[in-house]
């Protein structure tokens, strides 16, 4: 590294006081941090082998950008090795994406996004795709989740106090960073999407605010998936993309093992995921971005129970609900299911997140390693 | 004591834009509105207008929308209102 670090330095008289600094201006979470010290940050940036002025992702809307110093910078707060960095440059790129749309983490329904790290870099950094795969525990994907909510704190004022207008806020904002198990027969997520198989990947998912666990107790494919698009279709209807971690277990024994790849699986559900209109009424979600909001709700009609709307596709006669069930926004936007391997390997249950309401596609963006 | 020094995680930033002078009256003004089409947050506009009017002698209101929330503004509908408009109301609304 040849240029001078940009940022501005702090001098506390010991550990404890930096802490004070952290909390006074609002750069940290709530949690405590480790300072950046230059050396530090210049390590960091050295093994991406990247100038501090780089600048990584920029967001118009917010008048701002993302450079690697700010990365390495948030990096050692949140407590990464410099071996993370090349995820985390990956992911800053992907949130900044159009085709992720930034601006909607701002909103009341306080979506976040779910890094989904795919290829060989998820074993050499001994990342966890296994039990308690969304809980805490395994160190980079603990710190890359927190570096990535640290960065959009204080690189992109994402925090409450800055644009953060959220109702009831995300448990995933504290780091939300997963491998995917790609020792299933199942096709992992970057190579469906084109990726060579020894390509490392990050992939940012807009999740929703919660998301919502289930498990089936059927073992015949289609029933299973069944009942799993029933649960898709039950979290609001929304159109877009949602993301299902399947644990290996079911990827294996119930649909691999069957014949079902993890393509056929993503398309069955794309057919299938429906909701009847009594339903619809019933979850508030018949007419619900026209002139019904807030309005007294509509009387079930005879027939209705036996009404489908399809969530992701328009068969032949919906085209006339199709306005009245989802907003327009929501149309424009990619859909379908991504599922994703990853859990305990020996259970029933999968864990369905909800895509951000009306804007945002998931976006898969290239790890670069340095060489 | 081991004095830490460590770089901060922020840019400091200063404010590049001065705000526009401040209205004394609205009496004979044109206000534009922009609307960022969540719903009904066109009727909550509409309604500020009409009430601006009434109230406060607001004398053309131009009316527009953007694409979606998450949007910039297209730049000739930023051109049209502040070259046409003495005070503009933006806003989020559903």
């Amino acid at each position: 590294m040849n240029k001078k670090l940009g940022l501005g330095a702090v001098e506390s008289p010991d550990w404890y006081a930096a802490q004070e600094e952290f909390w006074k201006n609002n750069w940290t979470d709530g949690l405590p941090v480790i300072p950046a010290t230059e050396q530090r940050v210049t390590e960091f940036l050295d093994y991406v082998r990247l100038e501090p002025d780089v600048v990584i992702g920029e967001v118009a809307e917010r008048d701002a950008s993302i450079n690697a110093e700010m990365i390495a910078v948030n990096a050692v707060m949140a407590g990464c090795l410099p071996e993370y960095m090349p995820i985390l440059i990956a992911a800053v790129k992907a949130v900044t994406d159009h085709e992720f749309h930034f601006n909607h983490l701002a909103s009341m329904g306080s979506p976040w996004p779910l890094l989904i790290v795919n290829g060989p870099i998820t074993k050499q950094l001994k990342m966890n795709s296994g039990l308690y795969v969304l809980g805490p525990g395994n160190r980079p994907n603990a710190t890359i989740g927190r570096a990535m909510s640290l960065i959009m704190w204080n690189s992109m004022d994402a925090k409450p106090g800055g644009i953060l207008r959220g109702c009831m806020g995300h448990p995933g904002r504290w780091a939300f960073c997963i491998a995917e198990n790609e020792d299933t027969p199942w096709e992992p997520v970057h190579v469906l999407q084109g990726f060579d198989r020894n390509t490392s990947t990050v992939t940012a998912f807009p999740s929703s605010d919660g998301g919502r666990r289930m498990g089936t107790y059927y073992r015949e494919p289609k029933a299973a998936l069944d009942a799993v698009g029933y649960n898709v279709a039950a979290c609001e209807m929304v159109r877009g993309v949602f993301c299902v971690l399947v644990n290996p277990y079911l990827a294996e024994q119930v649909f691999a093992k069957e014949g079902w790849t993890k393509k056929a699986a993503q398309d069955y559900l794309v057919e299938n995921c429906r909701m009847s209109v009594r339903d619809l009424k019933t979850i508030s979600r018949w007419g619900w971005w026209g002139d019904y909001v807030a309005k007294d709700p509509p009387p079930v009609q005879p027939g209705d129970e036996d009404h489908y709307i399809y969530q992701f596709r328009d068969p032949p006669g919906q085209e006339k609900y199709t306005d009245l069930v989802f907003p327009s926004t929501m149309n424009e936007r990619r859909r379908g299911v991504m599922l994703v391997v990853a859990g305990g390997n020996a259970s029933n249950l999968l864990y369905i997140l909800r895509p951000y309401t009306v804007s945002a596609n998931p976006v898969t963006q290239a790890i670069e390693i340095p060489k | 004591m081991t004095p830490v020094r460590f770089l901060k995680p922020v840019v400091d930033k200063k404010r590049a834009l001065k705000l526009a002078p401040r209205l004394t009256s609205l009496k004979g003004i044109t206000l534009g509105t922009l609307w960022d089409n969540k719903p009904h947050a066109d009727d909550f506009l509409r309604l500020v207008s009409e009430k601006l009017a009434e109230r406060h002698g607001v004398e053309r209101v131009i009316a527009r929308k953007k694409t979606y929330i998450g949007s910039l503004a297209p730049v000739p509908i930023l051109d049209e209102l502040a070259s046409t408009c003495d005070a503009v109301i933006v806003g989020v609304g559903d």
